[in-house]
């Protein structure tokens, strides 16, 4: 048996001529317009949180196409719907309270035991652009940008990265930063840290803050079948890390609010502070294994930070693959987190609380602050119209348990058998079709 | 009567016609026969297309036409325009050695395996209603002076496996390969990775393939004279013409196989290292081709 020799010659200039006249005979007619077509990638996302709390529907488009040689552009808009109410940080009691809201000009009321909640209706509209190409024989370069806007907050990001591999591509190494600056424009202006919610000055319009990372990535095929991924990131954040919404009850020991000492009739209720800085770190580790014909997604992520913030993830998805053009991914997802060190569901007057001024340098009751787990089960189900396009629809169950009786609130009389943690139930539901042009 | 013919080996499927005066075949790498007969129709109808359209031995069709229009201007469709401008820069890109219109020459010529050369005067005739360089061709529109001929039998084969090859893939995602009379071409590697081994028939035993290569990506052409020839004098006169003298191509390969990315690109290099003569080798290696010749 002899074999074809494979020619380790240049591309002569004949046969390269050659190969785009057949390119321009081949893509002219009907079939494919361009060689090179956009790739889309659609979907709809409709989220819901039990209880009718926050509903959301969010498109997002992203485009893809390769320019020639491997450099790649891709564009992604997104736009955000979401109505609804979120907890405002204060606990529910047993007597109807009032709250005004952050302009001072509307005011809420809440029925008793019921979760404070705070009404919003906003917009959010974000756009990506990325250029992605190869730099020589062995590097992969990438940059790009981000632009998100919503009402009450901007961010604005750069991203680059650079990747090299090694051992035949079998092992690829990779760096990259990212850089990004936000901008919060609360309505209503940014509160006074710990003033009370009825105080109508404010600091300034709107507050920043910062924000770089850094990325270590190492990725490495283990066998045909099984390919492993190791990543540490570093992300530091400097500026106004508030919550501007967000306030804390001030309770006394009985677990009843306490009078606002600038305006008696109303409770008095504080906004919340945190730290002017954030780091964090995390160490993430993905598989993929590949069976027969079906593929596993196994990762775990290890989170900690400077504000007593650790957390561990764990995530598995299997890709099953049904007939030839359809397939089931059953999804699971497991995160607990351990609270910050400023978080407190409420204050406690004569403690954390002396005539209406704080005593504490940071807190908050902001519930992803706290104490919690979560568990993920979805399915997403896929079917593969033509060479690159699919139909897929995936429903998600997410449900976030907390202490529903924190230990400071154990010996409060007026808040017994209330729960204070205002736990998670969420349905999601996306739809997707990729297709391309 | 039009027919196709599909059969279950291993874990393939074949299907089987007749396409082109060739034997085509269509191996599909599936275990659902239903779809394996689909993927035939959709490849059979598309190869018994483009025979209809473009072969000079039908009438009526987009070629008759145009061999047909007495010298007029003609604005042939989107495909033949496509196929046109592939025609003319292959023209330019072989120096004047890959011509359409040498199909003329065919009146002198009819290479089935006998003795009979033509006598000078026939070809010197036949010559003078041969050329690219005397056809207008731009903006869309033709002009074939009266006599003239165009043949696009050194094009049709491949063009109709890379065609097929692309709706194919339209239509499923399954490993394919498309093999019209040794013109082949394949969607990617096999299931389990591995490549498609194809055997190349030496020219002179008969079914015999003595040569296996493997392909995964790409596509194989093979141009040669294992099927038309002509035998006189203990000289074996091949069918390609150089269109300057009207005389087969001397010392030409018996055959050559070529891989390109495109069977298209493969068969038309294929084409022009036979046009090369004693020169295809050399001509191959410049271009930096992987190939196999055979002498």
């Amino acid at each position: 048996m002899q074999l074809i020799k494979s020619s380790n010659r240049k591309a002569g200039p004949v046969r390269v001529a050659l190969a785009a006249a057949s390119a321009s005979l081949l893509s002219g007619i009907q079939v494919h317009a361009d060689e090179n077509p956009w790739l889309v990638d659609s979907a709809v996302l409709i989220y819901n949180e039990s209880g009718g709390r926050v509903s959301a529907t969010e498109p997002v488009v992203s485009l893809k196409k390769d320019m020639g040689d491997e450099h790649f552009l891709a564009l992604k808009f997104t736009f955000d719907a979401l109505t609804g109410a979120s907890p405002n940080g204060a606990i529910p009691s047993k007597q109807t309270i009032t709250y005004t809201g952050t302009s001072g000009r509307s005011s809420y009321t809440t029925t008793v035991g019921k979760l404070p909640v705070d009404s919003f209706h906003d917009q959010r509209r974000a756009f990506g652009l990325n250029w992605d190409q190869p730099l020589g024989d062995n590097f992969h370069v990438s940059i790009g940008g981000d632009y998100s806007h919503e009402n009450d907050y901007q961010s604005n990001g750069l991203s680059a990265a650079i990747a090299r591999d090694f051992n035949d591509k079998n092992t690829t190494l990779s760096l990259g930063v990212n850089l990004e600056e936000d901008s919060s424009n609360a309505i209503g202006g940014i509160p006074y840290a710990f003033s009370a919610s009825s105080l109508t000055s404010r600091v300034a319009s709107s507050e920043n803050k910062n924000v770089h990372d850094i990325l270590f990535g190492i990725s490495q095929v283990m066998s045909r079948n099984w390919l492993t991924q190791l990543n540490y990131s570093h992300s530091a954040s400097t500026g106004y890390q508030n919550d501007p919404y967000k306030i804390l009850s001030v309770l006394d020991s009985n677990g009843n609010t306490i009078a606002d000492p600038n305006n008696t009739s109303s409770s008095l209720w504080l906004h919340e502070n945190r730290p002017d800085a954030r780091n964090r770190q995390s160490i993430f580790w993905e598989n993929k294994i590949h069976l027969t014909e079906d593929v596993i997604d196994v990762s775990l992520r290890h989170y900690s930070d400077d504000w007593g913030i650790k957390s561990e993830t764990f995530d598995i998805r299997y890709r099953l693959e049904v007939g030839e053009n359809s397939y089931f991914e059953p999804h699971f997802r497991y995160y607990t987190q351990n609270a910050a060190n400023f978080y407190r569901p409420f204050l406690v007057n004569g403690t954390d609380v002396i005539n209406g001024i704080s005593q504490l340098t940071y807190a908050s009751s902001d519930p992803r602050l706290a104490k919690f787990t979560g568990n993920t089960f979805g399915l997403k189900w896929g079917y593969e119209i033509g060479r690159n396009s699919e139909f897929n629809i995936r429903v998600e169950k997410y449900d976030q348990t907390g202490k529903s009786v924190p230990d400071a609130a154990k010996n409060m009389f007026a808040l017994s058998g209330l729960n204070l943690y205002p736990g998670l139930s969420t349905q999601t539901v996306m739809v997707g079709y990729s297709f391309e042009f | 009567m039009i027919k196709t013919q599909l059969l279950h080996q291993d874990s393939l499927y074949i299907g089987r016609f007749t396409a082109m005066a060739s034997p085509c075949e269509l191996l599909m790498e599936t275990g659902d026969a239903e779809l394996a007969q689909t993927l035939l129709e959709i490849a059979a109808n598309e190869a018994w297309r483009i025979q209809q359209k473009f072969s000079r031995y039908e009438r009526d069709n987009s070629v008759w036409a145009i061999n047909n229009s007495q010298g007029n201007l003609l604005t042939p469709d989107a495909e033949t325009a496509l196929l046109l401008n592939f025609a003319d820069q292959c023209y330019q890109l072989s120096d004047g050695l890959f011509d359409i219109t040498s199909g003329s020459l065919g009146r002198a010529w009819k290479f089935d395996g006998s003795a009979n050369i033509p006598a000078q005067s026939t070809i010197d005739e036949a010559l003078q209603f041969v050329g690219w360089d005397k056809v207008i061709w731009q903006k869309g529109e033709l002009q074939l002076p009266a006599g003239m001929q165009i043949d696009f039998g050194g094009i049709g084969k491949e063009y109709a496996v890379d065609r097929c090859l692309l709706l194919l893939r339209e239509h499923a995602k399954v490993p394919l390969l498309v093999n019209f009379g040794g013109d082949l071409a394949v969607t990617g590697a096999r299931l389990n990775g591995s490549p498609w081994t194809v055997g190349i028939e030496r020219p002179d035993a008969d079914l015999q393939a003595d040569y296996l290569l493997e392909i995964a990506s790409g596509a194989l052409a093979t141009s040669g004279d294992s099927r038309r020839f002509l035998m006189a004098n203990n000289i074996r006169y091949s069918h390609i013409l150089n269109p300057f003298t009207g005389w087969p191509i001397q010392q030409a390969p018996r055959s050559i196989t070529v891989a390109g990315s495109s069977c298209i690109q493969a068969g038309m290099l294929a084409t022009f290292g036979l046009l090369h003569g004693k020169a295809a080798e050399t001509f191959l290696e410049e271009q930096g081709v992987t190939y196999w010749c055979l002498r």
